[in-house]
């Protein structure tokens, strides 16, 4: 009897543990190689670089009207060099990297020299974390909660309208729309974005205001943008949603339009939002480039494009891998998560 | 049939922008990249309907050219792009063999994870002399290709799954040219509507590189053209004419690409029903 | 009007509006069901049985449309005009309350994303007021009269068989004891043995609750094991019906002679014959008697008028011109 009734459970939960495990051992594994590569082609480019920057420290220097004799530029030369590790064969360089990495110091900074890489990163991270963070989520709600309303609703008239400006606004890089945020808001109504210094940061109302101010127009174009992008997503998963069976069915039995919205449709396409959001989280890094250049706001995007034109490995390797690291583990973390959020997918098949 | 109708105007923008594109170049007797050949900062007028730049270049002809060029490139871009990616992730998704399989889907994520904006730019300012129209595309595609290959790989997935239950038999070579004899039509169609997505989301890309200003500068594109006008502040010097003209005939092209491919999709699928 | 009859089918019309064409799919049918009989449907794909079910259950949606002819209910004590009532009066008054559809496909019809007694709860808090620990224990309840199991009641649609959805889905048709039942193909993306199992519980179930069963089929087996009369569409028309036992022994129509001769029966050595040709294309149906391009037995007449419904014996009517005296 307990055989039997064994044997129904195990056809009905296909859910065990030791596949599992090599699921998860797997996928790390695979992280860790893809991560691995990631940031070797990241070295590999700066390293290609013709330019020395020892060379730009010492013009620089001399730009600056101090005067030194041939030997004292030979000696500080080699400092420099020392102190960048550039003396060394290409394949040391590259282990000194691989530890940096692991340690999370990064050197110092050729940028700010002699401020450690790891510093200047530290001083700006708070910045981009705070306008991303904020204008990704805002965008998420506005954008999946509007994509659903509109994929249910999809005959009415204003939804198609709707539907139709979105398509003006998505296929667009994001380039264009923020240039035109800044035409709009500050050619034409002239509003002042001020200058700020940058203080170590601090969780007080001052620091947070302060970021506000020269937050918000970015925000605002990164929200106009990505909740268009959202929305559209979320618009097509509802429509597919809504043509399944069990939607169907469910509207047969005469369950009611905002109970079908919320249970049904909606459902679906929230947890697969959800981890898409996941997704764009661990990519904050990469979209804070292009947003924080136009708006010369103070954050990491701006210290990356700083640090590429002027040769700054250290820090550009730094804030490279932290964008890596983001982005591998955010989708290693879903790949994992998912399968307990859908039932589809956690219990598989019982054919 | 008014269903097709936003079809049918899409169409006719596009080709009309290609035909603008193609005629103008063409007729200029000087060379777009050189400046100073006309009078600057003129407003729009018969003699100049576009207005002229604080370069010395009129508007009009720089806008064709911008075009032209933006066009070639996102055509190159896109359809070296989709090729790699197609490859790669076809026979990722397609194969039999573990290794390859196992070899090529961490090639596919590594590209994918690799920040390619940043990578694109320190290209960029370190070669930017020597990398032209077909220098960015080629860049562009060899590093770009992650996205699409990895959604190939989970479309043959899934096709491999419904189909080859009952022809296990065939071997490594046998299974590549099933997928390419039977799949064919459904290729066909992916590979175009890729293409033109591609071209959407190439020009998009060279454009923001162009206003990081490492892309080669002197040859207009609609890049380019958007980092002069932030050089010389356009905005704020109320020379309207320099971005808005451009960037309008740049917005209805793009639109119009997207519309098209959002139609060839719901025709296609309305096919294969 | 009997005592006896629950659904009254008088001259419906139906199609489908496809661009600038008319697809005439359920071409003036007329059908009488009664009380506690299963009656089965039976035809080629595309004859109109399915469209029939939809249009007298009333989910109708574009390109779909209901043309003319009524369909009356009647319980014991109320009678509903039925073509009367919009999709949202329907919704409240008459749908799983008083007929219950079993679309085709029915074992997709579940949410993947919610468990089986979530769709019974939901279902029970929708037509009453009662909380969710009450409806889970009515839940669990119900279902074990049924023969299923607490596992079964807490799992996910994915979890199970084919057969078991299946099994899931008539226990919702029958949630609030419906007058009718619509059962649209519900056994044909079975196996062979799982499809005898299913049925002959939905039988059971069939006596011991003593509702009408409509039975959608193209499987002529089917219908020989279980129905008490037979309903044969061709072509969007209704061409015999009569008690199937009758039917099976001596069909009339043409048509139905060539479904029946169709199937394989024990001892005879006779090899099985299949019709020629093809249905015809509803858009744009041939004139007189939609099966003349097919039938051996076609007359000038049939070329030319449609024959009308001619009752032979009791209970017993067929449209061909071969039965009409002239």
């Amino acid at each position: 009897m307990a055989d039997v009734s064994r044997q129904s459970r195990s056809r009905i939960l296909s859910f065990t543990a030791a596949p599992l495990i090599q699921n998860l051992i797997e996928r790390l594994i695979l992280m860790i190689f893809t991560i691995w590569t990631g940031l070797s082609i990241a070295f590999l480019v700066t390293r290609l670089s013709p330019r020395n920057p020892a060379e730009q420290v010492l013009s620089r220097l001399q730009g600056a009207g101090i005067f030194m004799r041939p030997e004292e530029i030979e000696a500080m030369r080699r400092t420099i060099m020392g102190l960048f590790g550039l003396d060394k064969p290409l394949w040391e360089q590259y282990f000194t990297f691989l530890q940096s990495v692991f340690s999370f110091r990064f050197g110092p900074s050729l940028l700010n020299f002699p401020v450690s890489a790891n510093d200047i990163i530290s001083t700006y991270m708070p910045w981009t974390i705070f306008l991303m963070l904020t204008a990704t989520i805002i965008s998420w709600i506005i954008g999946v909660v509007t994509g659903i309303v509109m994929g249910i609703w999809e005959h009415r008239r204003g939804v198609k309208l709707l539907e139709y400006v979105f398509i003006t606004v998505f296929p667009l890089p994001y380039v264009v729309l923020a240039i035109a945020f800044l035409i709009i808001f500050v050619g034409i109504l002239r509003v002042y974005i001020g200058v700020t210094i940058i203080p170590k940061f601090a969780f007080t109302l001052e620091t947070l205001s302060a970021m506000f101010s020269r937050a918000w127009l970015p925000a605002l174009s990164i929200i106009v943008l990505s909740s268009v992008n959202w929305a559209m997503g979320s618009l097509a998963l509802a429509r597919t949603a809504k043509r399944e069976p069990h939607v169907f069915y469910a509207m047969v039995r005469g369950i009611p339009t905002n109970l079908l919205l919320r249970r049904y449709v909606g459902k679906n396409v929230l947890i697969l939002q959800i981890t898409a959001l996941a997704l764009s989280l661990g990519n904050i890094f990469g979209g804070a480039l292009v947003t924080e250049y136009i708006f010369n706001y103070p954050g990491l995007g701006t210290l990356l494009y700083q640090s590429i034109v002027t040769n700054d490995f250290n820090t550009m390797l730094g804030i490279t891998t932290y964008s890596i690291l983001g982005v591998t583990m955010a989708s290693f973390i879903i790949d994992m998560v998912y399968p307990i959020i859908d039932p589809r997918v956690r219990y598989g098949g019982g054919e | 049939m008014a269903r097709y109708l936003d079809l049918k105007i899409s169409l006719a923008i596009i080709v009309a922008l290609i035909i603008f594109s193609i005629v103008i170049p063409q007729i200029t007797p000087y060379d777009p990249r050189s400046w100073n050949v006309v009078p600057r900062d003129r407003p729009p007028s018969l003699r100049y309907p576009f207005g002229t730049t604080s370069t010395g270049q009129d508007v009009l002809v720089l806008s064709a050219w911008a075009l032209r060029n933006s066009l070639i490139l996102g055509s190159i871009a896109a359809a070296l792009l989709v090729s790699i990616a197609f490859t790669i992730g076809s026979i990722a998704g397609g194969t039999r063999n573990t290794v390859i399989r196992g070899l090529l889907t961490y090639l596919i994520d590594s590209f994918c994870v690799i920040p390619f904006l940043p990578i694109l730019i320190m290209i960029g300012s370190l070669w930017r002399e020597t990398l032209g129209i077909i220098g960015t595309a080629l860049v562009i595609a060899l590093l770009g290709w992650g996205g699409q290959a990895r959604n190939v790989r989970s479309v043959i997935m899934g096709l491999r799954e419904r189909t080859f239950t009952y022809t296990a038999i065939f071997s490594g070579y046998g299974t590549l040219k099933l997928i390419y004899r039977s799949y064919l039509p459904y290729i066909v169609r992916w590979l175009s509507i890729a293409f033109l997505f591609g071209i959407i989301f190439c020009i998009g890309l060279e454009t923001t590189l162009s206003v990081f200003g490492i892309t080669s500068l002197e040859n207009p594109t609609i890049g380019t053209m958007i980092f002069w006008t932030r050089e010389y502040q356009a905005y704020l010097r109320g020379l309207w004419w320099w971005y808005t003209f451009p960037l309008v005939l740049f917005i209805a092209f793009l639109v119009a690409m997207y519309i098209v491919v959002r139609r060839l999709i719901t025709i296609f699928i309305e096919g294969i029903r | 009007m009997d005592g006896d009859t629950v659904l009254y089918v008088d001259n419906v019309r139906a199609g489908y509006f496809v661009g600038r064409r008319f697809v005439d799919a359920v071409s003036g049918v007329n059908l009488k069901l009664f009380y506690g009989e299963v009656f089965g449907l039976a035809g080629e794909s595309g004859c109109g049985k399915s469209t029939l079910l939809r249009i007298i259950y009333g989910y109708i949606e574009p390109p779909l449309r209901r043309i003319g002819g009524s369909i009356i209910l009647r319980s014991k004590t109320e009678e509903f005009n039925l073509h009367e009532f919009n999709m949202d009066e329907l919704k409240k008054r008459i749908w799983w309350r008083y007929i219950t559809w079993i679309p085709q496909g029915a074992m997709n019809v579940l949410n993947p994303t919610i468990r089986i007694r979530d769709h019974f709860i939901e279902m029970f808090r929708l037509y009453s007021n009662i909380d969710k620990g009450e409806a889970y224990k009515l839940t669990v309840e119900y279902l074990e009269t049924l023969g299923l199991s607490r596992e079964v009641v807490d799992a996910y649609p994915t979890q199970l068989s084919g057969g078991m959805r299946q099994r899931v889905v008539i226990a919702l048709a029958l949630l609030f004891n419906p007058l009718l039942v619509l059962a649209d193909e519900p056994t044909s993306a079975l196996d062979v043995v799982t499809q005898k199992v299913l049925l002959e519980q939905l039988l059971k179930l069939q006596k011991e609750r003593n509702f009408t069963l409509v039975l959608v089929s193209h499987d002529m087996d089917v219908h020989g094991v279980l129905t008490d009369r037979i309903g044969i569409m061709y072509a969007g028309k209704i061409v015999e019906v009569g008690s199937t036992d009758k039917v099976f022994q001596e069909p009339l129509h043409p048509y139905t002679k060539a479904l029946i001769e169709a199937l394989p029966r024990l001892g005879d050595k006779i090899a099985r014959k299949g019709l020629s040709g093809a249905p015809p294309d509803l858009s744009n149906p041939p004139p007189g008697c939609r099966f003349h391009p097919r039938c051996p037995y076609a007359m000038d007449i049939c070329r030319r008028e449609e024959p009308p419904m001619m009752e032979i014996e009791r209970s017993r009517v067929v449209s061909c011109w071969l039965y009409i005296k002239r």
